[in-house]
């Protein structure tokens, strides 16, 4: 899968050497399909099931799993699989905004204090400590006190949070290509600073960055189903993740069901994940593997 | 040695400076007027009026900034809005249970990890070090809340081992450690597994450097050159991973704490947002920060002692 | 007199996942009491694995085929991990050819000598003392303040005289030095002979020296030992070396040398081809395909040793009349 020969390549690497590479990972692949799984459980979740996921059927009460409820039913007797689909809708749609917004900003400011001044890039640096010694529940509680629960409120957080971590990576990797040949050589012929990070670092930088991303995927869902959890992130009754687990909490003496539904997609989008990223930042980068 | 220590020093406290600033103008940027932000819907005129009054928000924002650093540096964390006492006195009467929890927490998983992930290097691809590998990928995969969970529906439910809720007994050092077992358990978990892991890849890392070899050319011990050339290199990112987990550990520690029924910082920060009692949070956010970034300092300053190259360099 | 290192029709394979490498075949050499023998050869012709099989230091996917290695009589190879650590650093040691890698970076000089004299029931200080007199013995200035400096406080040329001083400290009776100059610039290199030299007055061992640099050879050596591709092709003393070389390869090697150049030339000598693929040996003789003097026989059938005179063999079909 490599560029054909006549086009002329950009920047120093092929773009996609691994690919098949990837697919002799079995841990990698194992990954692959428990994400697979879970985002099609996400995106597909009303044609999953028949049930609404607030839908009440007092009933129902606290059911115990069988053929009408697969994963029982809560306390107000919503069907808890449904409700851990619709969860899934919920993380999924947290980890895509506020990743996605974390890489815009974490790219744009890491190529800024990289590539800029050197007191831009030591505010920059003192800015991203300090925003990281929070620990990020506590910091996500302080804003919700003020603001009051929500799930942007979430997001915007995560994405504050987020954005040094990757602004950090992104600094390195621009600092280490600023002084590479490749990047002398179009400062030689006058290639503008803009065109410079745009066409020369950029291309260089993504990649590991991407990987990363997907390995915070988990970590961004564990977020936000903890406040949830504590009902600090969506207000009840919407169904998600750490809301079942709220629930399962508050019930844990009539039925262990919920806690079970409520942690299992937890502790799966955490193994997918990261053994799908572990394998492909073998494959894409093999010096950053760990000596095995 | 002591430069390295003054200029480490003099970055935390800047750090900790940006910091208290960040919380400071956060207030000020949520649209409303910043004293009902701060204090609430539940707020009365009065308490209001006090506030404005005290904190001078009248007053333009340099001002207002310059009065809030000089509070806090006089150890002023403010006041509770509702029952008036000091910040600092509540946050510092919370403050101990918390400190315990999580040196609970790192006792234990830092010693079985380095062991486990000693063991690992040791016996590399052995059944120990493959079992140990599945072991830890599992602890890592497990959020810690969820673990806080599980070992309440597990131990404190089901089986009935151990007490669910609360510290124990005050004075009753046996119940308040069996209150300790399962928070404790619960936060370290995950840990265990990032230590071992780590361990494990540094100490191969390690044990394949030429003077790894020259030391057993030289006839030494194994046990010596594990122990005292290989680990005292490979511990280094362990030590750097807990400095700067602390913060992790922190925040997890704030689930265990709602989750057991626990005196502690989390519990304290998290009922005081259901009462959106801010001045309470904020002081006890800035508490926990502090506390973050002295123990990323203390890491550091362990990892200069353990590699003097380290001392070298910055 | 019995010699210090025997070691006799020594092969050794490396296990890897495409097949095992076969890196040392049939490799016999000796080292008399007294003497400083050099095992010369390019990179890959097996020297250093030779070498680190008589500590029993190979790597973990090392198998030994055949062989034996008797040092002062004793059976190397049937010992068990405890005896050969009794050796190590007592009777056999090495010196490495990286001096920047070779002590450990978190401890101090001073401690990591001490350290090796963990089997002496001397008291610390007087560890301490000792370690203070190797390090001035291989002159290394201020001592005893420098002892407790770390590593990475000395440059190069100091560590590798450190490096020969914690090898030499316990009075082995075999001194092996990987490469000891490799890493180092000329002028240092020059240091570090003259140091040898100087100590070879003090001490009573044997030295085993591995280079590919023909002009340390000669400088130290009496006796000489040429490996290629995992064989050793000639052994001789180092006048009959440099003189009345016999294998083709020893003289190729010898043509080679820029020092040995009579008259100005623009092209540098260099022996055509590489190195035969140790996975796959050919059948014959190992350098027939590089070899400008080579015979029919050379390609099928593997030369065996022949004897020139009493101290000088080489394996070649040139000299076999049979």
């Amino acid at each position: 899968m490599s560029a054909p020969a006549s086009k002329p390549v950009r920047s120093a690497q092929p773009r996609f050497p691994g690919l098949r590479q990837f697919f002799r990972e079995p841990l990698g692949i194992f990954g692959l399909v428990i994400v697979v799984i879970l985002v099609f459980g996400a995106v597909f979740a009303p044609y999953l099931t028949d049930y609404a996921p607030n839908a009440l059927d007092i009933k129902a009460r606290l059911a115990k799993p069988s053929g009408q409820h697969w994963l029982g039913a809560d306390h107000l007797g919503r069907d808890t699989f449904t409700r851990v689909l619709y969860g899934g809708r919920v993380a999924l749609k947290v980890a895509a905004w506020s990743i996605s917004l974390a890489l815009l900003g974490g790219v744009f400011l890491g190529m800024l204090a990289g590539y800029g001044p050197r007191w831009l890039d030591n505010l920059l640096i003192l800015i991203f400590d300090a925003v990281r010694s929070f620990p990020t529940i506590m910091f996500a509680l302080a804003i919700i006190t003020l603001t009051g629960p929500s799930i942007n409120m979430v997001i915007m957080v995560i994405v504050i949070t987020s954005i040094p971590v990757y602004a950090r990576i992104v600094r390195a990797q621009t600092m280490a290509l600023r002084e590479s040949e490749f990047v002398l050589a179009a400062r030689s012929v006058g290639t503008g600073w803009f065109r410079m990070l745009y066409l020369h670092i950029l291309p260089n930088v993504i990649g590991p960055l991407l990987i990363l991303a997907s390995m915070d995927i988990p970590v961004v869902v564990t977020i936000e189903s903890g406040l949830s959890f504590l009902g600090l992130g969506v207000r009840p009754p919407t169904a998600s993740w750490g809301t079942v687990l709220a629930d399962g909490y508050a019930y844990v003496r009539n039925t262990p069901w919920l806690l079970v539904a409520g942690g299992v997609p937890l502790v799966l989008t955490t193994l997918g994940f990261t053994f799908m990223g572990e394998a492909l930042r073998d494959v894409f980068d093999p010096t950053l593997k760990k000596r095995d | 040695m002591w430069v390295y220590f003054l200029k480490r020093l003099g970055l935390s406290l800047a750090i900790i400076a940006v910091a208290m600033s960040i919380l400071f103008v956060i207030t000020h940027m949520i649209p409303g007027d910043p004293v009902s932000v701060a204090l609430g819907p539940r707020a009365t005129t009065s308490m209001k009026e006090d506030y404005r009054a005290r904190m001078g928000i009248d007053l333009p924002v340099y001002i207002q900034y310059g009065r809030f650093v000089s509070n806090v540096l006089r150890g002023n964390l403010g006041q509770d809005v509702f029952s008036g006492l000091s910040v600092l006195d509540i946050v510092k009467r919370q403050l101990p249970h918390t400190v315990i929890l999580v040196c609970v927490a790192i006792g234990w998983s830092a010693t079985l990890g380095i062991i486990l992930g000693c063991f690992s290097a040791v016996r590399r691809n052995s059944i120990l070090d493959r079992i140990i590998g599945v072991i830890t990928v599992g602890a890592i995969a497990i959020p810690s809340f969820v673990v806080s969970l599980y070992a309440l529906l597990i131990f404190a439910v089901t089986l009935r081992v151990l007490p669910a809720l609360g510290a124990g007994e005050s004075g009753d050092i046996v119940d308040q450690l069996k209150h300790l077992v399962l928070p404790g358990f619960a936060l370290g978990l995950g840990w265990v597994g990032y230590i071992a892991r780590l361990v494990r890849a540094s100490m191969l890392e390690v044990m394949g450097e030429n003077f790894i070899r020259a030391a057993r050319a030289y006839g030494l011990p194994e046990r010596a050159i594990i122990a005292r050339y290989a680990l005292k290199i490979a511990i280094i990112p362990t030590v750097t991973l807990l400095g700067v987990g602390i913060g992790n550990m922190l925040s997890g520690a704030l689930f265990a704490e709602i989750v057991f029924a626990r005196p502690g910082i989390g519990k304290l920060i998290y009922d005081m947002v259901l009462m959106r009692n801010y001045p309470v949070v904020q002081g006890a956010v800035l508490v926990t920060t502090a506390l973050f970034v002295v123990s990323a300092l203390i890491a550091d300053i362990i990892n200069s002692y353990l590699d003097p190259r380290v001392r070298a360099s910055l | 007199m019995a010699p210090v290192l025997s070691v006799k029709n020594l092969s050794i394979d490396f296990l890897t996942s495409g097949g095992p490498v076969h890196a040392l075949r049939e490799v016999n050499l000796s080292v008399p009491q007294k003497s400083i023998v050099g095992i010369v050869g390019e990179s890959g012709s097996g020297k250093s694995t030779a070498v680190s099989a008589v500590m029993r230091l190979l790597a973990n996917n090392a198998e030994v085929r055949t062989g034996e290695i008797k040092f002062e009589g004793r059976d190397i190879l049937a010992m068990s991990e405890r005896e050969l650590r009794a050796l190590r650093g007592e009777e056999i040691a090495m010196v490495f050819q990286d001096p920047m890698t070779a002590q450990t970076p978190v401890l101090s000089i001073g401690q990591q000598m001490i350290d090796i004299q963990y089997r002496r029931s001397l008291s610390k200080k007087e560890k301490r003392q000792k370690a203070i007199d190797m390090l001035v013995r291989v002159g290394i200035p201020d001592a005893s303040e420098r002892m407790d400096q770390y590593p990475h406080q000395f440059s190069g040329g100091m560590r590798q005289r450190i490096s020969i001083a914690m090898s030499l400290m316990m009075n082995p009776k075999l001194l092996i030095a990987d490469e000891p100059t490799t890493a180092l610039d000329v002028t240092l290199e020059a240091q570090i002979i003259h140091l040898f030299r100087e100590l070879r007055k003090s001490f009573d061992g044997s030295i085993i020296v591995v280079s590919h640099n023909l002009g340390l050879i000669a400088e130290l050596c009496d006796e000489v030992v040429v490996m290629y591709a995992g064989e050793v092709v000639e052994r001789a003393t180092v006048d009959d070396i440099f003189n009345r070389a016999a294998h083709p390869y020893t003289q190729a090697l010898l043509d080679c040398d820029p020092a040995r150049l009579d008259e100005l030339t623009e092209k540098l000598p260099s022996i055509t081809g590489d190195v035969p693929d140790l996975q796959d040996v050919p059948a014959g003789c190992i350098f027939a395909s590089r070899c400008d003097q080579k015979l029919q026989r050379c390609a099928s059938k593997r030369p065996p040793v022949v004897t020139i005179t009493e101290a000088h063999d080489v394996r070649c079909h040139l000299l076999n009349n049979d």
